[in-house]
């Protein structure tokens, strides 16, 4: 019996000497250690992917023309965007209808006017605007925790891009101008997103640029067909 | 003990985890889940230096140097201390406009126009998160809201105002921050209703905070 025990020890044995063989490394092909600064240790990022993607995106704004002294205006904007990848979209068009306040300046020159016998001066307004083919771009995606209890995705955008402007009591009554601004998109849904935007748009009639500054606020609908 | 009273006990027995299952179970969906990262960045003592600009006003526009001190009791609420700014204005082409096509001269030189303004505000910052830029980098940012008063010197008289606003923070360091302002300034000049001004406002944050904390201040 205690020469069967020895035979089984010494079968065991040699069973376990090819893997402790196959465990000891060979040196030629031993990989050299890496230092922290080769895995990035300390700067490693990972990029969430996107919870929201847009595709074609129709946008419903409200909001003004604040800077011209004879008038504000009220606007009412609609728009269409073809979103090509995370970071680039075309704003194929973007509508505006101004529905314009005059200031007590305007009213005043008027007054002026009529009480020395002239006609009242023809002050021009911005009737329309239409902002075609704009390009836009998309470098900040992320998200932002509420009072650290819910999550809101959120997105920055810069867009430039050719605008028409139709004008009223003037006889430069149609011109052509550049518009560049910035906004920001915080999604309510996967299907709609608030919008806020912030433009300077210049626009060139016979005498010298003309600049108006556009505030707008609004939702975005995302009409994605897909996840 | 009875057939009865065994039987009933039994059946109680075999009831309790039928009713410890019935609470796992979800009528739609599963609940939804967020994990909250921890803050990276927190503020304690912020000093601000900034360029604004008044860009509303038809006769000029303000161009402003701006200071200010913050106190961030929490994640949550900060007291802007003081905020201060002096503005120098510039003028538009409207003077000159009114008196080329209208042949009018705008008394005083086109209204009186705002010089300096300090404000003392309270500041709720419900917002924090990161944001990819190009799916390359990570920036932190923060979404806060302005709300407080002080004083506001127009032309030669001070009256009070009423600071409205939203604001984002960007981090480059936990030391340095960039924020962009947007605030309305409510100016009470003659009765109770205000005119409006536009703040937008571009700055950088110095914070110093004892970095060696981990809980909020």
């Amino acid at each position: 019996m205690r020469r069967l025990n020895q035979l089984v020890l010494a079968a065991f044995l040699a069973t376990l000497a090819p893997a402790v063989n196959a465990a000891e490394p060979n040196k030629d092909d031993e990989v050299p250690g890496l230092s922290d600064a080769d895995m990035g240790a300390g700067s490693l990022e990972v990029i969430q992917n996107r919870k929201y993607k847009l595709l074609h995106e129709v946008s419903l704004l409200g909001g003004g023309l604040p800077v011209d002294p004879y008038y504000k205006g009220v606007t009412a904007t609609l728009g269409y965007t073809l979103h090509f990848t995370d970071f680039f979209a075309i704003e194929f068009v973007q509508f505006t209808y101004s529905f314009d306040v005059d200031t007590k300046l305007k009213k005043e020159l008027i007054r002026v006017a009529l009480s020395q016998g002239a006609e009242a001066p023809p002050f021009p307004q911005i009737a329309w605007i239409a902002d075609v083919a704009h390009v836009v771009v998309k470098p900040l995606y992320g998200k932002e925790a509420v009072f650290n209890t819910k999550v809101v995705h959120l997105e920055t955008y810069g867009r430039i891009g050719p605008t028409f402007v139709r004008r009223t009591g003037s006889t430069d009554s149609f011109a052509f101008g550049f518009d560049a601004g910035f906004g920001m998109r915080f999604w309510l849904r996967e299907w709609v997103a608030l919008r806020f935007d912030l433009a300077e748009m210049v626009y060139f009639l016979s005498k010298k640029p003309q600049q108006a500054l556009r505030l707008d606020a609004g939702f975005a609908f995302n009409l994605r067909g897909e996840d | 003990m009875n057939r009865t009273t065994v039987s009933l006990l039994v059946l109680g027995a075999l009831a309790l985890p039928r009713a410890a299952l019935a609470q796992l179970e979800f009528d739609n969906e599963a609940p939804r889940v967020f994990s909250i990262q921890e803050r990276p960045y927190r503020l304690g003592h912020e000093f601000q230096l900034g360029l604004g600009v008044l860009p509303l006003d038809a006769f000029y526009v303000g161009v402003t140097a701006t200071a200010g001190y913050s106190y961030h009791f929490s994640d949550f609420w900060a007291w802007e201390i003081a905020g201060g700014s002096y503005s120098l204005d510039f003028d538009t082409a409207l003077k000159n406009d009114l008196f080329s096509q209208y042949r009018v001269v705008a008394t005083r030189g086109g209204g009186t126009r705002i010089t300096t303004f300090a404000t003392t505000s309270l500041v709720v910052k419900p917002l924090f998160g990161k944001l990819a830029v190009f799916n390359d980098d990570v920036v932190y940012s923060e979404t806060f809201f302005v709300a407080g008063l002080g004083p506001l010197h127009k032309g030669n008289n001070w009256m009070p105002t009423i600071d409205l606003g939203v604001g984002f923070r960007f981090w480059t360091s936990p030391v340095l921050s960039w924020r962009l302002d947007i605030r309305d300034l409510l100016v009470f000049e003659s009765g109770i209703v205000p005119a409006n001004s536009l703040f937008v406002l571009v700055s950088a944050s110095f914070n110093y905070r004892d970095l060696n904390k981990t809980k909020a201040p």
